[in-house]
Parts: C-alpha cells; sequence; structure tokens
C-alpha cells in the first residue's frame, strides 16, 4: 500500500481542488419557487374536492328533480325541467370555474 | 449544531437551509466534476442535490451524518445525469505502472508549488473515467475512507478497492504524459 500512501502525503494539502461556488441564493431561490409551486397544487387540490363534492350534491338534487313522477301538472313539469337545466349548468361552471380551466379563462380574458 | 438546523428547516423556515449549502456546497461540488467533468454541469448537479435534500430532509435520520447522506444524493444525481446525457463509463484499459515510474512521477509532484499541483490534478482527474475519479476524489482530496466511500457510493468494499487501484494507475498513467515541469 505503500503507493497509496505517498499520493496521499502529496495531495494531503489540498482540501478544496476548484474555486468555491457561491450557490446560495440561486438554490433558496429555486426552493420557495419550488415551495410555492407545491402550494399552488394543494390549493388546487383543495378547489378540486370541493367542486367534486358541490357537484356531487347537485347531481343529487338532479336526480330527486328527474326522478319526480311526471303526472304533475303541466307548468310544475316546466319548472322542473328549466331548474334541471339550470342545475345542469350550474354544476359544470362549478367544474370549469374551480379547475381553472384555460379555454374559460381563456374566454374571460377576451370574451366571446 | 446541524440537528438545530435540520429542526428549524423541518418547521417551515427554509433559510435555515442556508447553512448546509454554505458548509457543503464546495466538496459537492468538487465531488459532482469528478464525475460530469463540466463545472456547469457540475453546478447544475449540486443544486439539484441540494433540493432533492431539502424535499427529503425529513426521511433523514438524526444519527446519521449528514454530510455522507448528502454526498450520496449528490453521487445519484450525477450518475443519473450521466445517464442521461447518455455518458457511458468508460472502460479503463488495464495500465500497468512499474514502481520506478510511480516514484518519479511521485518526485515531480512532491515539487510542485501548491496551486500548480492543484491544476495538475484537476486536468488529469477530467481524463479519469468518472467513477474512477469519484473515488479518488473522496479518498484523496476529501479524506474519506473506504467505509465513509462506500457508504456514501453504495458499491460494495471490493468495487471500491477495484475503482481506487484502477483510478491511481490512470492517475500516474495520465501524469507521466503531462509535462509535470511546465507552471500550470
Amino acid at each position: 500500500m505503500d503507493e497509496k500512501d505517498d499520493l496521499k502525503e502529496i495531495l494531503n494539502g489540498i482540501d478544496q481542488l476548484h474555486t468555491p461556488v457561491d450557490l446560495e441564493g440561486a438554490i433558496l431561490q429555486k426552493i420557495a419557487e419550488e415551495e410555492r409551486i407545491k402550494a399552488q397544487i394543494a390549493r388546487y387540490r383543495t378547489n378540486g374536492l370541493r367542486a367534486l363534492w358541490a357537484s356531487l350534491v347537485l347531481t343529487v338534487i338532479l336526480a330527486v328533480l328527474f326522478s319526480l313522477p311526471n303526472s304533475i301538472q303541466t307548468a310544475e313539469y316546466a319548472i322542473m325541467t328549466y331548474a334541471s337545466v339550470g342545475v345542469t349548468l350550474l354544476v359544470l361552471f362549478v367544474q370549469l370555474e374551480m379547475g381553472r380551466t384555460n379555454g374559460l379563462n381563456h374566454l374571460k380574458t377576451n370574451g366571446l | 449544531m446541524e440537528a438545530h438546523y435540520i429542526d428549524a428547516v423541518l418547521k417551515g423556515n427554509a433559510n435555515a437551509f442556508g447553512y448546509f449549502i454554505r458548509t457543503y456546497q464546495n466538496q459537492a461540488f468538487s465531488l459532482a466534476v469528478s464525475l460530469v467533468k463540466r463545472e456547469a454541469d457540475a453546478k447544475d448537479v449540486v443544486q439539484d442535490s441540494f433540493i432533492a435534500a431539502y424535499s427529503s430532509l425529513g426521511n433523514f435520520r438524526k444519527d446519521a451524518k449528514f454530510s455522507t447522506w448528502f454526498y450520496r444524493i449528490v453521487v445519484n444525481t450525477a450518475l443519473q445525469f450521466l445517464k442521461r446525457q447518455k455518458r457511458r463509463s468508460e472502460v479503463v484499459s488495464d495500465y500497468a505502472i512499474t514502481d520506478d515510474e510511480k516514484t518519479a512521477v511521485n518526485s515531480a509532484l512532491a515539487q510542485l508549488r501548491q496551486e500548480d499541483l492543484k491544476r495538475l490534478v484537476v486536468t488529469v482527474l477530467k481524463k479519469i473515467p468518472p467513477k474512477e475519479a469519484m473515488v479518488l476524489q473522496l479518498y484523496y482530496i476529501d479524506d474519506q475512507n473506504i467505509a465513509e466511500i462506500m457508504e456514501i457510493t453504495a458499491f460494495s468494499n471490493s468495487h471500491v478497492k477495484v475503482l481506487l487501484h484502477r483510478g491511481r494507475t490512470a492517475f500516474y498513467k495520465h501524469m507521466e504524459s503531462e509535462d509535470i515541469k511546465k507552471p500550470y
């Protein structure tokens, strides 16, 4: 093992081969950015869950409305139909809005 | 000391992680250079390694040595980088070197000024295949022993010894072809 010891002795005085680097600022900035993205994802997840629950409740309402007997009066039937269409649109809106759909945002920004 | 900063980071103080960056960035950088060779790539590897360490700090066992745990992340990140770059570890030719040749190189190196020696070692390490250069860097420059190198690299004892032997022989062979006396 003489060869190893000789080399070790020669290289012993070298503690740092390269010019010191300073990456602290860049790394901390990247970490902060990653944290922000993680928080954003968590927020989207919470919103998504809320949207899912809201959709579930509205879908149950729809199911109740559609399962009403069709022997009821014409005016009541019309109200029920419009209410159903309204709730369906609401479900769609909740899904699109809480999912922050790009298409919807684009329409909101640039108009129809 | 380190446990204090780890606790602070885990409690949400990301700036406390700056302590680890300041303490380990230079050694991590040298280790990364030994593997990926280009300094710009090594900086990326170090950056990615620190971010990976930050994300998985919760898994760090406090009874372990932070440096060993972190250098292992650096080695894995650098090896993944090489894999992505499809830069295969070159097969080292089985160099043979005589005792006289070694003695001649050793005495020439011993006469160099520290700065010249540093530059020469950097030049030669760049010519040595990644894994061999990494083991040389850890053993000779970072002063890690075989057991620590095994822990950092996850290589077996015999693999580390083989890499060290091949690296050392390649180091001497490349040193022989360098004009050691010229100022670096």
